[in-house]
């Protein structure tokens, strides 16, 4: 589903960028990047982790909103929106990682606790 | 965390729609400030500082594009991003320090196992030992049970073997008692024999049993002329008799023939003669085949008189030989 959002902004990048509209030019190398942490998120798991799942929805939400505002050829504003939506994304990957770890760090917390009991 | 998303959220539009009117910081610039100075107070400024230093960085485009124009939607832009960037920072910062925790804990756990191990080790090695120790005590044990039964055998043929050897001694003790009835049989048979053989000699002497023996007191008158140690013939045949009668009671008996004489006469006549009539009762006796080597003869002389000697009768008693019979343990 992502995928096939993601494949539309591109094509809208490619319109935006034929038709030659705004001061500005499309941010195809931004939209990439973004996609890709985007991806890079989904893929760790970060619907799993509830903090981390709601940056990933406004990630996409903001990649939503430059989409339009590309195609209104408002280049600029997508950019931010773009960068506003990569560093989302990046949080999302940091909040599942840090979820992960956590719950490994607890595991041998626990782990070490029953080796305890067992020694006594 | 989640406050500060929602109001970004609630701001990317505000900011969108309220332009550039406020000259004052945007509530994204106000926000991004506060979660960096968060972030450097964090741990995240010791483990991760690229990351502050990235929204350090993103604070500094906003702070900038705020005095180039502020309230600009960069402005509010690279606040929003500068305070994910802090939070990234934070949450790295939280994700290295649970690493660490992490790490400790793992290491913590391999350090206690390993003391496990070497317990279990160290438990291992001593039960070895007491096993060792005792499979040893066992090994003792077992050998001195060995040897005991050893000893227990070698008892028990000893006791087989004294049983035996008493067995023996039982069938000697039988056999000795068996023979020492027959001896005594022989032996009563033998004095029956020889009383019936004393008994005998009543016709021809005088029997009597003494302290020293049995005696046989012939009278000096039938086997002697008066004076002479010659055998007269009437005493042979008594002789006779009482030779056959000393042969028949047994070897283990000696025989004394003892002379005794008067008083009449010197000392030194009495007793030669004495000893002479002896000599012939004792070598007519021989000759009659009894043992020589169990009869001897003495004279008494006239010193054992056993009646008056100034009457003729006590004389008469006085003159004569005496035969004495002895156990041989008993003989003077």
């Amino acid at each position: 589903m992502h995928l096939g959002k993601a494949s539309g902004l591109l094509a809208l990048v490619a319109l935006a960028a034929a038709t030659g509209c705004g001061s500005a030019a499309v941010p195809v190398g931004q939209v990439t990047e973004t996609q890709a942490s985007i991806r890079a998120a989904h893929e760790l798991g970060a619907e799993r982790t509830p903090l981390a799942a709601m940056h990933l929805k406004m990630a996409r939400d903001q990649v939503q909103a430059a989409r339009a505002y590309m195609a209104d050829g408002d280049n600029a504003e997508a950019w931010y929106l773009l960068k506003r939506a990569e560093s989302d994304a990046d949080l999302a990957i940091a909040l599942t990682r840090e979820a992960e770890m956590k719950r490994k760090a607890a595991q041998s917390r626990h782990r070490i606790e029953e080796l305890g009991e067992r020694a006594q | 965390m989640k406050r500060w998303t929602i109001l970004s959220t609630l701001t990317i539009g505000a900011a969108l729609l309220a332009g550039c009117a406020s000259t004052g910081p945007s509530p994204e610039l106000v926000d991004a400030r506060r979660t960096y100075h968060q972030a450097v107070a964090s741990p995240a400024q010791h483990y991760v500082p690229a990351h502050v230093l990235a929204a350090r960085q993103a604070l500094d485009r906003a702070e900038s594009a705020h005095a180039d124009d502020a309230g600009s939607f960069e402005e509010r832009s690279f606040a929003y991003i500068a305070q994910r960037k802090a939070q990234l920072a934070m949450t790295y910062g939280s994700y290295a320090q649970a690493q660490r925790e992490r790490a400790l804990s793992e290491q913590a756990y391999n350090r206690a196992q390993e003391r496990m191990r070497e317990r279990a080790r160290a438990d291992a090695q001593r039960a070895q030992a007491a096993l060792a120790q005792t499979r040893q005590e066992l090994g003792e044990i077992r050998r001195a049970l060995s040897a005991q039964d050893d000893r227990v055998s070698e008892q028990a043929q000893q006791l087989m073997a004294r049983e035996k050897e008493l067995a023996a001694r039982e069938a000697e003790l039988a056999a000795s008692a068996g023979a020492l009835e027959n001896e005594r049989a022989a032996r009563k048979n033998a004095e029956m024999t020889a009383a019936a053989a004393l008994k005998s000699l009543q016709d021809v002497a005088m029997v009597k049993e003494e302290a020293r023996g049995t005696v046989i007191t012939l009278s000096g008158e039938v086997l002697f002329a008066s004076g002479k140690s010659e055998l007269l013939h009437t005493a042979r045949e008594r002789l006779a008799q009482v030779a056959q009668a000393l042969k028949e009671i047994g070897d283990e008996k000696v025989i004394l023939v003892e002379g005794h004489t008067e008083s009449r006469g010197s000392d030194a006549l009495n007793l030669t003669l004495s000893e002479r009539r002896a000599g012939a009762v004792r070598d007519y006796l021989v000759g009659q085949g009894v043992d020589a080597s169990r009869i001897r003869a003495e004279g008494r002389g006239e010193h054992e008189p056993i009646a008056d000697n100034s009457s003729a009768e006590g004389r008469a008693n006085n003159r004569r030989v005496e035969i004495i019979i002895q156990d041989s343990n008993r003989a003077r």
